[in-house]
């Protein structure tokens, strides 16, 4: 397990509500309106905690008809935390691990669910987002500028800038106004 | 301030105290996410509070005698329309996407905002029969 998803695993852990959801879901799997029930909650209230407790590997969900049944993530509870703490990181993990982190914390703020709020002003950040963006293309596909131009629209109206951008950012090329991903991206 | 308005505002204060009251209880119980949903709570008490006394100002040292209550009775009632239509949009976004952490963060902001437009409502109607 990485640092960060041990932080995350031991902050979810910190709370008296979650606890208690693991502890009632350690003995049988459950949906929301039963551990509402048991645990004298409000179903949304609930719904807040599972989302974490998932998020954070702790739980995992499946459909049943009408229902999300919750189970409690066993293997995850299974290591120690001696073997936790043991285990190393080398400095470049943790340099990656930085950056993903300042990389997601840049996306998280920018994007509301997959649409560009707005245009960072930060180089540094406008270049993340740019990249991100550059996911919606296929490397080696030529693409006309209409069809560049309908891809940067879905995440955000200004999308002769964001075109525009990208190609000074050597994340597409252009020539002969086809564009094309550059292929280390 | 008239008695009516006041009590309006002894209400939202209660509401307050009540809700900061939870809150501090679920800190030190350890259920810090839930002490926050209570401070958000509070927050929306205190927007509402901010601005019914607004409205209120805005209508003093004006002569306009039993329209006072029209005006302020019409005029704040709008304000429960007005102020969660963006909570709203959020609230039906995060269900489209599936996000439950943001869905109960709006649900409880506009369940504030219902509690007391239908304790509003119910205060003036009770002082126009009277």
């Amino acid at each position: 397990m990485t640092e960060d998803k041990t932080i995350k695993l031991f902050k979810c852990l910190s709370d008296k509500s979650r606890l208690q959801i693991l502890k009632t879901l350690i003995h049988e799997d459950m949906y929301v309106e039963l551990l509402a029930q048991r645990l004298d909650l409000a179903p949304s209230t609930i719904s807040f905690h599972l989302k974490k407790l998932e998020d954070a590997g702790a739980v995992t969900s499946r459909k049943e008809q009408y229902y999300n049944i919750y189970s409690i993530n066993e293997d995850i509870f299974k290591s120690s935390i001696l073997d936790i703490i043991k285990e190393e990181s080398s400095e470049a993990d943790l340099q990656k691990q930085r950056e993903d982190n300042y990389r997601k914390k840049v996306i998280d703020n920018f994007f509301e669910y997959g649409k560009l709020k707005n245009i960072p002003a930060q180089r540094k950040k406008r270049l993340i987002i740019l990249e991100e963006i550059a996911k919606a293309f296929q490397p080696n596909k030529e693409y006309t500028e209409r069809q560049v131009n309908i891809i940067i629209a879905d995440f955000h109206d200004d999308f002769c800038t964001l075109r525009r951008e990208m190609v000074g950012e050597n994340i597409l090329t252009r020539e002969n106004s086809i564009y094309k991903l550059i292929n280390s991206r | 301030m008239r008695e009516i308005e006041e009590k309006y505002i002894n209400y939202i204060d209660e509401k307050i105290a009540e809700h900061n009251s939870i809150s501090e209880q679920h800190k030190i119980d350890d259920r810090k996410d839930e002490s926050d949903l209570e401070k958000i709570k509070v927050n929306i008490y205190e927007i509402f509070r901010t601005l019914f006394l607004s409205d209120i100002k805005q209508l003093e040292g004006k002569n306009i005698g039993e329209k006072a209550d029209i005006n302020i009775y019409g005029g704040f009632l709008l304000r429960f329309d007005t102020i969660p239509t963006n909570w709203k949009m959020s609230l039906d976004k995060a269900i489209e996407h599936g996000d439950t952490t943001k869905q109960v963060i709006e649900e409880h902001k506009m369940s504030v905002a219902k509690g007391l437009k239908d304790r509003f409502i119910e205060m003036f109607e009770e002082h126009g029969r009277h």
